[in-house]
């Protein structure tokens, strides 16, 4: 018995003078893995998360703004935006998408930059890029998750608050004020800067021709402010098609190196020119580069019909006969995604011109000036785009000269034909200014009582998994339909 | 050696198996026995049916078509779902409308499975009281998978493909030092041990893929435009020490003790605060009361056993305590692109869960054995499990790893069996399994008390364990209702709509019940069995229903008298009177898609009791057999999942739910359980 008790003893000696886990802090670091990594590897991946998959860029972008708008049209049932349906994992696939990875990453990059003290142009690229990527949600959804979102590790905010729109139009606007401010005269960036390939005086101007577009979004709630902070972007805004914030893209070998329009081109037929888009371009020397009929690829000018939005397989049986967007030029998976073009800047300047506020250079003048960027543009962003002459320019604007007293309408039509495929924008700039002036589609079933919508619906998972603010920022904001207006558009 | 080879319900899907096996056992001198086991498994499966959505899933698009369309005429030109070009036969102007049969006959998705076990065992023994064990296992299997989605597909008209291989092993090893039987003072014996061991698993993987065939119908990375690949790995162990010690009185009355301390590589960290081990202990008595007492003739054996015990438990994964990064893809235009790694938030200050269980039990044994009556009740809570608590993706994340709340669970199993005939030709026995479990969840930790799960593609529901309630809450959409319970209905374009109510507890995706009844019998050289099954008590959220609603598939959908005849939906608007306007045919479309954002119509109960085996069998007598070379020989036909008694839902198999666990009650166009008609013939030579 005591034997027993002794060699159980001496055994209890030997296991506790064990080190049992031995190593274990060494096993359990990831070996495929880093705990840090230099900033410009992660900025490389933040444009191009910008710039977006196939899944959101279908989703929100072609089937619901890019019909809504009018730039297009489908007959496919799944195509929500030409009939205005619901389709919640559609409405809210930018959201979805883009607060797991773009605003994810961004808010990493800054908090990394902070922490390492860098407060010099990369900060102020990040800055910008940050305004850009929170502007597209806002604009699309109202009231947003900003300043908490995408900070679940950096502060442990699992249930980020929703901002007003207010609030972050204002922080944008002070935001890319400093951004710019802080941009040296080069960057350590280099090649990882996919947007201006390090060229930091193409940063400045495009944290300025972001704060022209931002401050322009204004006009219709805050007249004073808008303004205001127009007259302070204007002076040094892009000076020309060189200027354009564009993604550049190959084609492959990955999905993250493909344009996400083109990847949804590829994999789908359905996309026809709106008629009213086509109509339009009538006499237009864009409408053979951006259109060719589906049947047979004519980019022959009596061959371009349009087809109306709103048609269903009853209305029209064969689609084949309709253009479709040039899948020799513009539907590439390897085309640049573009964000901001000059083209959309002189157009705002010529609105401020046309508002009477201080601007150099007349109404007319930008407005010139914009149609010819908007037609010059596209054999520099599209390889295959036949270049559009300074005589085909002025023979267009001799057919359709500025006229002041239809200035605003003149203006914005242009604009909305000058961002065709940036649908985010096309969508916010046709809610501010109301032109060009859409009909609506009347499909039964329609969710908007026939009218286009306004903004796209939040998840409504948000009211489970975030539900205090969300609760709050629809009581604020109103219902979480496709008809309440976000807070610049009322 | 064994063989197995099955083939689908879906066509082109098939599994076989063979294994080969070694079991040695040898004796060295009088004190130490060795044994030795191996096993060789290879395993290869072809036509895997893909699941839960359109793209490769031709059950989907089966389930969508009108019901007077005919699936054999849409095999196309070139047979197999082609067109003579051998591009896909497109059934529909979506690209996403999947033909069934390119689906099942030109999709690859293939798997093949080595699998090696052995495992040495050794006894030492020191003296006739001691002795020492010691035992090494290993396990290790490596599955190669290839898939493609072919050159010509609808969806992807340049094809894509991706080969894999995957190799995971584990091994354990432990040691103990330990007596048994030992006689202490009279009537008292202790069998006891102490030791200690560890687990260790690795797994490591490598994947290439590519898209756009270079020349059609060739299957090979090379051959494709795009490439691309991955690299995984991870490792993870737990080191235990553990003793146990059993003093039996008079060899009736037995208390059992042990303690374990386990170490987990999961939870370990440098410069972490938190425990990386728990040391856990349990306590447990059983008295054979028919041994002690004299219980007379009826009672044959009667034993009471009760004890309180804890387990412990690590992270199940690695590396989940620190953020990571990752360079991935393989950059862009001479950039290299890097992001944050996982969409869970780490928690570098995880500690173990425990589980705390009080459990009574009795085995009841009556009539010579005849009547068995096997029972345990148990109570037990879940301490600080470890789970990834869901978070708004606004944060960056889905979800947040924690040591969450206390989940309370308790029930009972029981077990019956009786021989209610036994003659020397004929037997009849019968059983029945009867389970049912209340869980509770007790507390979240989570300042707004519910704990989000899984979604269904609808997004109208999701999986939610919410405080005070039983786990796995279906907490989605409702409808709205009036006083006396009707459905209220809004005018929308002219027709009434039901409207859409809060979010609300629609059910629970566990069901607490489960009864199996089973029966057997031999008469002479035949025999035959049957077993019932069947669940009660829980909920599902049927996405398959949900869509063939909105899509105008489900019968529910045509009014008596046609869709022509016009569709008055049961309710009240909402000024509380009676629904009486019409919906007319070219507008029921709309009825459905609208109401589709109503989770509350597709939860409904999933109770269900079905024939889950029957087989009938015949020994040949081993007096037939004299004179040949076989010694034993038998046949059975044996049926499995061949009919329900009750199934409380509509055009489902209740079983064929896709998520189990933390977010049971969930389904969507999965594949119903099959029903299996096998033939069975046992030689022995």
């Amino acid at each position: 018995m005591k034997k027993i008790l002794l060699t159980f003893f001496a055994l209890s000696l030997v296991l506790s003078s064990c080190e049992f886990d031995k190593g274990f802090e060494e096993m359990n670091v990831n070996p495929s893995k880093a705990s840090q990594l230099d900033v410009a590897n992660k900025f490389a991946s933040v444009v191009l998360q910008t710039s977006g998959g196939r899944y959101e860029n279908w989703r929100a972008s072609l089937i619901y703004q890019s019909v809504m708008i009018q730039h297009f049209s489908a007959v496919a049932g799944y195509w929500s935006g030409d009939k205005y349906y619901r389709n919640d994992g559609y409405a809210t696939s930018l959201w979805d998408r883009y607060y797991p990875s773009a605003v994810k990453e961004i808010e990493d990059i800054r908090s990394q930059l902070t922490a390492e003290g860098n407060s010099g142009s990369e900060m102020g690229m990040t800055r910008i890029l940050r305004v850009y990527i929170y502007s597209r949600l806002t604009d699309l959804h109202g009231d947003i998750p900003y300043s908490e979102a995408g900070q679940g590790y950096i502060n442990g905010i699992l249930k980020p608050k929703y901002d007003t729109q207010e609030s972050i139009y204002m922080d944008f606007l002070k935001e890319l004020e400093e951004a710019v401010a802080q941009i040296g005269a080069s960057t350590t960036l280099g090649k990882s800067d996919l947007l201006f390939q390090g060229d930091t005086a193409k940063w400045k101007a495009w944290g300025n021709s972001m704060m022209l577009r931002l401050a322009m979004r204004l006009t219709k709630v805050d007249v004073a402010t808008a303004q205001a902070w127009a007259e302070k972007a204007a002076p040094n805004t892009m000076t020309s098609n060189a200027h354009i914030a564009m993604i550049a893209h190959t084609d492959g070998p990955e999905g993250i190196n493909k344009n996400g329009h083109g990847e949804v081109f590829d994999a789908d037929g359905n996309p026809r020119m709106s008629k009213t888009f086509v109509d339009w371009l009538k006499d237009d020397p864009r409408l053979p580069i951006l259109a060719a009929r589906r049947s047979d690829g004519s980019t022959a000018i009596a061959d371009l019909i349009g087809m109306p939005n709103g048609s269903t397989g009853v209305t029209v049986p064969d689609t084949s006969i309709y253009a479709e967007p040039n899948r020799t030029v513009i539907t590439g998976r390897d085309v640049p995604m573009v964000l901001q073009t000059y083209a959309e800047v002189r157009l705002l300047k010529a609105e401020m011109a046309f508002r009477g506020w201080s601007v150099t250079g007349s109404a007319e003048a930008h407005y010139e000036a914009g149609v010819k960027a908007a037609m010059q543009m596209l054999s520099g962003i599209y390889p295959n785009a036949a270049a559009i002459s300074d005589a085909e320019v002025a023979t267009y604007l001799a057919a359709k000269p500025y006229d002041a007293t239809k200035g605003w309408e003149m203006i914005s039509e242009q604009y909305w034909a000058a961002t065709l495929l940036n649908e985010y924008e096309a969508f916010s700039n046709w809610r501010r200014t109301g032109f060009p002036t859409l009909v609506p589609t009347n499909d039964p079933g329609n969710v908007t009582g026939g009218t286009i919508p306004r903004r796209l619906i939040y998840p409504t998972g948000e009211g489970s998994t975030n539900k205090a603010n969300y609760d709050a920022a629809v009581a604020r904001q109103g219902a979480n339909n496709f008809t309440t207006r976000v807070w610049w558009d009322k | 050696m064994t063989n197995m080879a099955n083939t689908d319900i879906v066509p082109n899907s098939s599994l076989s198996r063979n294994s080969f096996g070694i079991n040695n056992s040898n004796k060295y001198g009088d004190k130490i026995t060795v044994d030795i086991n191996m096993k060789y498994i290879i395993e290869g499966q072809e036509g895997n049916p893909q699941m839960s959505d359109a793209p490769g899933n031709g059950n989907f698009s089966a389930n969508l078509f009108a019901p007077s369309i005919n699936v054999m005429n849409m095999m196309g030109e070139g047979g197999l779902g082609r067109n003579a070009d051998l591009t896909e036969f497109r059934i529909s102007d979506s690209s996403y409308s999947q033909n069934p049969w390119f689906a099942a006959y030109n999709f690859i998705n293939s798997s093949d499975k080595e699998r090696f076990i052995a495992a040495i065992n050794a006894r030492w023994d020191l003296t006739d009281f001691l002795y020492v064990r010691g035992r090494v296992g290993g396990d290790r299997y490596t599955v190669s998978k290839q898939s493609s989605t072919p050159w010509g597909t609808a969806f992807q008209p340049k094809g894509s493909m991706a080969e894999s291989e995957d190799t995971y092993r584990q091994y354990d090893a432990d040691m103990f030092i330990g007596t048994d039987n030992l006689q202490i003072v009279d009537g008292v014996s202790l069998t006891a041990f102490v030791g200690m061991g560890t687990n260790n698993q690795k797994y490591e993987a490598y994947r290439v893929s590519g898209s756009d065939f270079i020349v059609p119908f060739l299957i090979n990375v090379g051959n494709t435009k795009n490439q691309g690949h991955g690299y995984n790995i991870w490792e993870k162990q737990i080191n235990s020490a553990y003793g146990s010690a059993e003093l039996g009185f008079e060899d009736w009355a037995y208390l059992t003790v042990t303690a374990r301390n386990d170490w987990f590589s999961t939870l370990s960290q440098k410069d972490k605060v938190a425990p990386n081990n728990d040391l856990y202990t349990s306590a447990s008595v059983s008295l054979v009361v028919s041994d002690a007492l004299d219980l007379g003739e009826t009672i044959s054996f009667l034993k009471l056993r009760g004890g309180v015990s804890q387990v412990a438990g690590g992270a199940n994964n690695p590396y989940a305590l620190s953020l990571s990064y990752g360079i991935y893809g393989q950059g862009h235009l001479g950039a290299s692109l890097g992001n944050i790694s996982g969409g869970t938030i780490p928690n570098s200050e995880i500690t173990p869960f425990e589980k705390n269980e009080t459990e009574f039990g009795m085995d009841l044994r009556l009539f010579d054995n005849k009547l068995s009556i096997d029972a345990t009740f148990y109570d037990n809570e879940t301490l600080g499990d470890i789970v990834g608590v869901s978070a708004s993706a606004t944060s960056g994340y889905g979800s947040a790893l924690a040591n969450l709340g206390n989940i309370s669970n308790k029930g009972i199993e029981l077990l019956i069996k009786g021989t209610l005939i036994q003659t020397e030709d004929f037997a009849w026995n019968a059983s029945i399994n009867y389970t049912n479990n209340t869980s509770k969840v007790v507390a979240t930790n989570d300042a707004a008390g519910n704990i989000s799960m899984d979604e269904p593609r609808s997004r109208n529901l999701r999986v939610t364990h919410i405080v005070g309630e039983k786990y796995g809450a279906l907490y989605g959409s409702s409808y709205v209702r009036d006083a006396s319970g009707s459905i209220v209905h809004e005018m929308v374009n002219g027709i009434p709509i039901p409207k859409v109510g809060a979010r609300k507890i629609l059910g629970f995706g566990v069901a607490p019940t489960q009864l199996g009844i089973g029966t057997s019998f031999r008469y002479k050289d035949f025999n035959g069995s049957l077993l019932f099954e069947g669940k009660s008590g829980g909920q599902i959220y049927s996405g398959t229903n949900a869509y063939l609603k909105r899509n105008g598939h489900h019968k529910i959908t045509v009014p008596a008298g046609g869709r022509e005849a016009g569709f008055v939906p049961t309710g009240v608007m909402a000024d509380g009177s009676t629904i009486t306007a019409s919906i007319p045919a070219n507008l029921q479309e709309d009825y459905w898609r609208r109401s589709y954002l109503i989770a509350e119509q597709d939860v409904v109960d999933a109770d269900y009791m079905r024939l889950r085996s029957l087989s009938i069998g015949y020994n040949i007598p081993s007096d037939k057999l004299e004179g040949t070379f076989i010694s034993k020989a038998s046949i059975s036909l044996i049926g499995r999942n061949l009919f329900f008694l009750s199934n409380s839902i509509d055009n489902l198999d209740p079983e064929s739910g896709y998520n189990a666990g933390n977010s049971a009650g969930l389904e969507y166009f999965a594949l119903p359980v099959p029903r299996t008609i096998g033939l069975n013939v046992n030689l022995k030579f």
